[in-house]
């Protein structure tokens, strides 16, 4: 009988560690981060490119990913257009904030004489991939440091911006009489929008 | 009638250990009850006319500018009674390493609002003027952030020399959110600082700004205006530029259910606590009445045959328990007074008020008229049981159920005779033994669903953390400009633990059919907690239960819902949860959102699930000290903590309750057995067994019919606690709840119980082993 009253004493303490132990649930203070985690650059310069959550490498081949995107110019077009885009860090971090349903992206900023719609985009970019280009084709996309993605409707020679390049239409020759209409169509928007695009993620 | 009288006394003389017992669980069990009620209705008041008194609107709206010209615009409608403007400045705010999750509102305090002012120890105190650099905050904030006056708060208006410090001088009632379950909380400012902030918000560039304009536009509903609320509403903000401008909005009620969440929680399940004990009470005093009718059955007969009538005997019976009962409810009452102002004054820093406690007095006079009337039912019915005494029969030591079948028995071995012996005792008595087991199923019930509570809520609150939130996550970081390093951001938060999965959440302000909610925007819309139907697509939207239900909706419908004076068709794609909000609110895809809102603004908050989630808070700390521009948060609320302590206090004070009832409940059927059982005792005794033996057999009894209660109770609680807890959750928004219990979280109110049941059973039956052989063997004799 002794027996009985023992287990039985034990369960009860075993019970009542269990009930405490539940409410230690604290872990300890790791500290704060190293340098090298805030700054990689300035102690390890051999590190290219950004790297994601997953702690994958962004970098990109920098070619083309044919067919990435299709986009449809103006709110109520339904003409979706083939975009090529390429393999870099910063069309990978966009690519990442699209889907295969149509999203709608506003553009505030239409400029005639330089010839492109614009508007600034979420996120942080790397400008390790920047380049200086002379002669700008319409259709062409880009990505500028303020963050700000142009979409140049019209050749623009001699424009010599620095900014990372996105992609390119599939065919560039529809580029500039889409805009243009989207832009007169669009004109007294509720929000001031000059164009909108309807953009589709094509690749998984 | 002086016979009568000293039958009464000396029955109460022979019973009042009983008595005592009884008269113990009643007042338990009417202070839990009459406390309970007390402060559901004294808060429920307290608030509503707090709300009035302080100026709530039918629904009050939150703007962040053309407030005159919107007030003007809202009373021109013929519905509308009046609409009063209550400037404020919004800003976030830092109290130590601790920044506020949402902006805090600086009001100004001119006396025209007769704010309540309350001292340390939640007394109320005369109105104080309010000087330069001084700040009146909510009690509540003394528990989200472990504010005292002296210390002080940084309010960051501006990101160049744009912090403005105030030295908390005091503590004020805040009727419209100064609860700990509202993260969003107002501060009393005087008109002088009101300017200086002003000034320091007008000289901030675009890009520096931090802080904002705002008022509150409380909108009166007409008294001829035969709209309801939701109607009255849907009017204003299709009828105005309202929508434009608002930040958030609020129903009176909606900010009372909010204030006392809590309050309402901790109330709701002791009532039903206090019925549980109720039915408890039947029992002991039912099985007390048994077992003295057993024990005195020969005094009966005796006193019948000297005239006594059957009916006067009952009423002796009647009238010794019957003020034994209303002692206990009398007494309750009294102390469910001071009771209820203790707890009362102890949840200022919970309420962020100081609730007047007033006894309901109608209320409780029906409760306490109800249960008088019940438990004399009761008494009179069980005390008819002395009409059945026969005289002859009695005297002559023949029982009155002679003739009832013989009951089965079991050998006896020597070999664990204790238990033997006890299960042998069991199966003659068996019928001796129904009230314990139904006290131990009852109780490992009740005790089994607030296990299930306390496991769904988790050790910090992740249960209601899940609930309130969109989607799970452990860390969100929202940057509000360009030149946030998210990817430097990301990197220390994957130092501190790996980031298993990350999505992005937008919540903005949208109307469905012209009602305002909050609408969840996700990236990736698998991270919505869908309970039917499925997650939507670009034109198709999700809604909880709540909104299922206010607005009359069901998968497959259609809805118009808006924002920025744009509007789209959705269709109803399935219902998921999100408490956030008591349920008011929506869940869309970035895709879905883009077609009536601008999805490019930083309105997005990166959510990341950590491989290791108890790090979150180290991070978030490292991430609010050295990054600006971003606003961090974990998958907490500042009055989380407040809900989690209280549900683990509830818990203890609950298992405290019921062990003093198993104790009483033990004292008092121990008794009568041991009473009862005195020449089995004897006999037992004289054929050598030790009384030791003798204890623990009589003890075992108590364990194993405990421990068919309890395991019947637990039965009961797996098929059943789930649902039952689940609709109580509904009126919360919460639309699912369903607990993985570990085998040891299952057992233990069972383990808890019959252990209880067997020690005290040990303890008190420790007479068996004092009593001379000689002296019981006589005394059965006699």
């Amino acid at each position: 009988m002794k027996k009985i009253i023992t287990v039985l004493l034990a369960m009860m303490i075993i019970t009542v560690i269990f009930a405490l132990a539940g409410c230690q649930n604290k872990s300890s203070d790791p500290g704060t981060p190293p340098e090298d985690v805030i700054h990689p650059g300035v102690s390890d310069n051999n590190d290219t490119g950004n790297e994601n959550s997953n702690g994958q490498t962004f970098t990109g081949s920098g070619e083309m990913i044919e067919n990435a995107i299709s986009v449809r110019i103006g709110r109520d077009s339904n003409d979706e257009l083939s975009v090529n885009i390429i393999d870099n860090a910063a069309a990978n971090t966009m690519l990442d904030y699209l889907s295969d349903s149509a999203l709608l992206f506003p553009t505030y900023t239409y400029d005639e004489d330089a010839g492109f719609v614009g508007q600034n985009v979420r996120g942080n970019y790397t400008r390790e991939e920047e380049v200086t280009v002379t002669n700008i084709k319409a259709g062409e996309l880009y990505l500028f440091s303020g963050g700000q993605l142009r979409l140049y409707f019209k050749d623009v020679p001699g424009a010599n911006i620095t900014a990372t390049p996105i992609g390119v239409f599939a065919d560039t020759s529809v580029v500039n009489e889409a805009v243009t209409n989207a832009y007169e169509s669009n004109q007294g928007d509720t929000w001031g929008v000059d164009v909108y695009f309807w953009i589709t993620k094509q690749i998984s | 009638m002086r016979k009568y009288r000293l039958l009464l006394l000396g029955t109460l003389g022979k019973q009042k250990g009983g008595i005592f017992g009884i008269l113990i669980l009643m007042m338990l069990t009417a202070l839990c009850m009459f406390s309970s009620v007390t402060l559901l209705t004294s808060g429920n008041a307290a608030v509503s006319i707090e709300m009035d008194r302080l100026g709530f609107g039918s629904f009050t709206v939150w703007v962040n500018g053309n407030e005159e010209t919107l007030a003007k615009e809202i009373e021109s409608i013929s519905d509308v009674e009046k609409v009063t403007v209550q400037p404020l400045i919004f800003s976030g705010y830092r109290i130590g390493d601790q920044y506020s999750d949402n902006e805090g509102q600086l009001i100004v305090y001119d006396g025209k609002i007769p704010y309540r002012f309350i001292d340390e120890h939640g007394k109320e105190i005369d109105t104080p003027v309010i000087h330069p650099g001084e700040i009146y905050i909510s009690p509540a904030m003394r528990s989200s952030f472990d504010v005292k006056i002296g210390d002080t708060i940084h309010f960051e208006l501006s990101r160049q020399n744009g912090m403005k410090d105030f030295t908390v001088a005091g503590y004020f009632a805040d009727g419209f959110m100064g609860s700990s379950m509202i993260d969003m909380k107002s501060f009393l400012i005087c008109e002088a600082d009101r300017l200086d902030a002003l000034s320091m918000i007008d000289k901030a560039t675009e890009y520096d700004v931090l802080a904002w304009r705002g008022a509150m536009l409380h909108v009166f509903q007409g008294e001829g205006s035969t709209l309801n609320e939701t109607e009255f509403q849907r009017l204003i903000l299709e009828s105005t530029d309202l929508s434009l401008y608002t930040e958030f909005t609020y129903q009176k009620a909606s900010i009372e259910s909010y204030m006392l969440l809590l309050q309402n929680i901790l109330s709701g399940f002791l009532i039903i606590f206090s019925a549980v004990l109720l039915v408890v009470c039947l029992v002991v005093i039912s099985h007390s009445l048994s077992a003295v009718f057993e024990q005195d059955r020969k005094d009966m007969a005796i006193l019948k045959t000297i005239g006594f009538t059957g009916r006067k005997l009952q009423s002796v019976y009647l009238v010794l328990y019957g003020i034994t009962v209303t002692l206990g409810l009398l007494a309750g009452l009294l102390a469910a007074m001071p009771l209820s102002h203790a707890v009362a004054g102890g949840m200022v820093t919970s309420t962020g008020m100081l609730i007047p406690v007033t006894l309901p007095k109608g209320i409780v006079f029906g409760i306490a008229a109800a249960l008088f009337i019940a438990l004399v039912l009761f008494l009179f019915l069980r005390a008819e049981r002395v009409m059945r005494v026969r005289p002859m029969q009695a005297l002559g030591g023949q029982s009155d159920t002679q003739g009832a079948k013989k009951a089965g028995t079991s050998p006896i071995r020597k070999k664990n005779l204790s238990l033997h012996l006890a299960v042998r005792t069991l199966l003659f008595r068996k019928r001796k033994y129904a009230g314990l087991l139904v006290i131990s199923f009852l109780l490992t019930l009740f005790l089994s669903i607030i296990g299930t509570m306390v496991t769904w809520l988790g050790p910090s609150g992740e249960g209601l953390m899940n609930a309130f939130s969109v989607a799970d996550h452990d860390l969100g970081v929202q940057p509000f400009n360009n030149t946030v390093p998210m990817d430097e951001i990301e990197r220390v938060i994957e130092w501190y633990s790996p980031i298993r999965e990350k999505y992005e959440l937008a919540m903005e302000s949208v109307t469905v059919n012209g009602t305002e909610y909050t609408a969840n925007v996700l990236n990736d819309t698998g991270y919505f907690h869908v309970l039917r139907g499925k997650v939507c697509t670009g034109d198709e939207v999700l809604i909880t239960d709540t909104v299922a239900s206010e607005q009359g909706l069901a998968i497959g419908d259609t809805v118009r819902i808006a924002a920025n004076g744009r509007a789209e068709e959705y269709t109803v794609s399935g219902i998921y949860m999100c408490a956030n909000g008591m349920g008011s609110n929506i869940g869309l895809s970035m895709e879905g959102y883009s077609k009536i809102g601008d999805i490019t603004g930083y309105i997005w908050c990166y959510h990341y699930i950590l491989e290791d989630g108890l790090v979150r808070d180290y991070a978030m700390q490292y991430l609010q000290d050295n990054y600006s521009g971003i606003d961090v948060h974990t998958n907490s609320w500042s009055g989380l903590d407040g809900i989690v302590m209280m549900m683990k206090l509830l818990a203890i004070v609950i298992y405290l309750i019921a062990a003093v009832f198993i104790l009483v409940a033990v004292a008092l059927i121990s008794a009568k057995l041991l009473s009862a059982e005195t020449s089995d005792t004897a006999i037992y005794k004289s054929l050598g067994l030790r009384g030791k033996t003798l204890r623990i057999s009589f003890a075992l009894r108590f364990l194993l019919v405990s421990a068919v209660g309890a395991a019947l109770g637990t039965l009961v609680s797996a098929l059943t606690a789930e649902s039952m807890v689940g609709r109580l959750f509904i009126m919360f928004g919460i639309g699912e709840f369903s607990v993985t219990h570990g085998l040891l979280g299952i057992l233990f109110p069972a383990i808890v119980v019959t252990l209880l049941f067997f020690g005290f059973a040990l303890l008190l039956s420790n007479r068996i082993e004092r009593v001379n052989m000689i002296k019981l063997i006589s005394e059965n004799e006699e």
